[in-house]
């Protein structure tokens, strides 16, 4: 009887283990990362001006979100396009916000909101959680689950739904935000 | 009296279960010491002790001078010894990269990164060997993601000729 526990309790461990090892290559491949559809995670953080900004207050509006951190050249990359793009779309039922972590809010003033001259919300992820909270399981498992999320764009529907989510670790960076406000665009098209 | 062995068994296989998801998720490595550091000096002697790092295949850390100032730069430290002048690090020239959608290059560095550092043994404090410990600090990239800073540590040898 101890004996087929014994082999059964191994068959389960090796099953687990290559189960491990499987789930983690099929993350590296980008094609596989799919969290468009499903609910975006609920958040409260501070703003620059120690105000708390949460999820709720986005209810019922367009979001679009960018997780950075003042160090990463493709955030600053896009920090400009992502001014025009909360101009261009302000009337429209959307909003911007950057989501930056690990930082202390006087670096993250001087030199996101103000070196770039931001309209929109910079909110301070200062332990990396809420970064975490939209990383998908599974995908990039060496790295910490808020560094995966590093520069990453996604957009949150009037519902909550994530409608649009990329990872930057392709090899196609989108600065000016071409593919989001394509997808923004039909959208808003079929509203 | 059966019971115990099984229970036994299913507490071994919870404990171990998490020990193998750890044994697969390893760290990313970046950056590894080609080989200890290492220099001979007689007393009153200055060199340069060349600190080599293997930057691995397909990333780039930040050069040592950076053109845009919200980028970390590259740095190398060590603690102070006494008997020992250890001088400013050295860099080699930096690379330029090109990083889709980033307008002006970024200087980094690849491959294998040698720095010279200027050691001069002032007074051998009665030691053979001098064990000081270093620390590297850089910001990792690859062509598409930038990583969180890390820091390396490593010890460098200075061994006393006799």
């Amino acid at each position: 009887m101890t004996l087929r526990i014994i082999s059964i309790s191994l068959v389960v461990l090796l099953f687990a283990s290559a189960g491990l090892v499987d789930n983690g290559a099929i993350a590296q491949g980008k094609e596989e990362v799919s969290v468009d559809g499903s609910s975006a995670p609920e958040f409260s953080l501070p703003d620059l001006k120690g105000e708390q900004v949460s999820s709720d207050d986005y209810k019922g509006k367009y979001v679009v979100i960018h997780i950075a951190t003042t160090w990463c050249p493709f955030c600053n990359a896009e920090a400009p396009h992502l001014e025009q793009l909360n101009q261009d779309y302000e009337d429209k039922n959307v909003k911007v916000l950057i989501i930056d972590v690990k930082e202390p809010k006087d670096l993250v003033k001087t030199k996101l909101k103000d070196r770039f001259n931001l309209s929109f919300p910079v909110l301070l992820d200062s332990d990396g959680s809420v970064a975490a909270s939209f990383a998908p399981e599974g995908v990039l498992p060496d790295l910490a689950r808020d560094e995966v999320m590093l520069a990453s764009n996604i957009l949150i529907d009037p519902d909550g739904k994530i409608q649009f989510f990329s990872l930057l670790d392709s090899q196609n960076f989108d600065a000016k935000l071409v593919d989001l406000k394509a997808k923004l665009d039909e959208l808003l098209a079929s509203e | 009296m059966n019971y115990l062995p099984r229970n036994n068994i299913l507490i071994f296989y919870f404990l171990i279960l998490p020990f193998t998801a750890f044994a697969q998720v390893e760290e990313r490595r970046f950056v590894e010491l080609k080989s200890e550091p290492e220099l001979r000096l007689a007393p009153g002697e200055q060199n340069q002790l060349i600190v080599s790092f293997l930057i691995k295949e397909g990333y780039h850390i930040q050069a040592n001078r950076v053109k845009d100032e919200n980028l970390i730069p590259t740095k190398l430290s060590f603690e102070s010894a006494e008997g020992l002048r250890i001088g400013d690090p050295v860099y080699p020239q930096a690379d330029e990269f090109r990083m889709e959608g980033v307008k002006e290059p970024l200087a980094v560095f690849g491959d294998t990164l040698k720095i010279q550092l200027p050691v001069k043994l002032i007074n051998t404090m009665g030691k053979q060997r001098f064990l000081i410990k270093g620390q590297f600090y850089y910001q990792p990239c690859d062509a598409s993601k930038c990583y969180y800073p890390r820091e390396f540590d490593f010890n460098l040898s200075i061994r006393v000729k006799q």
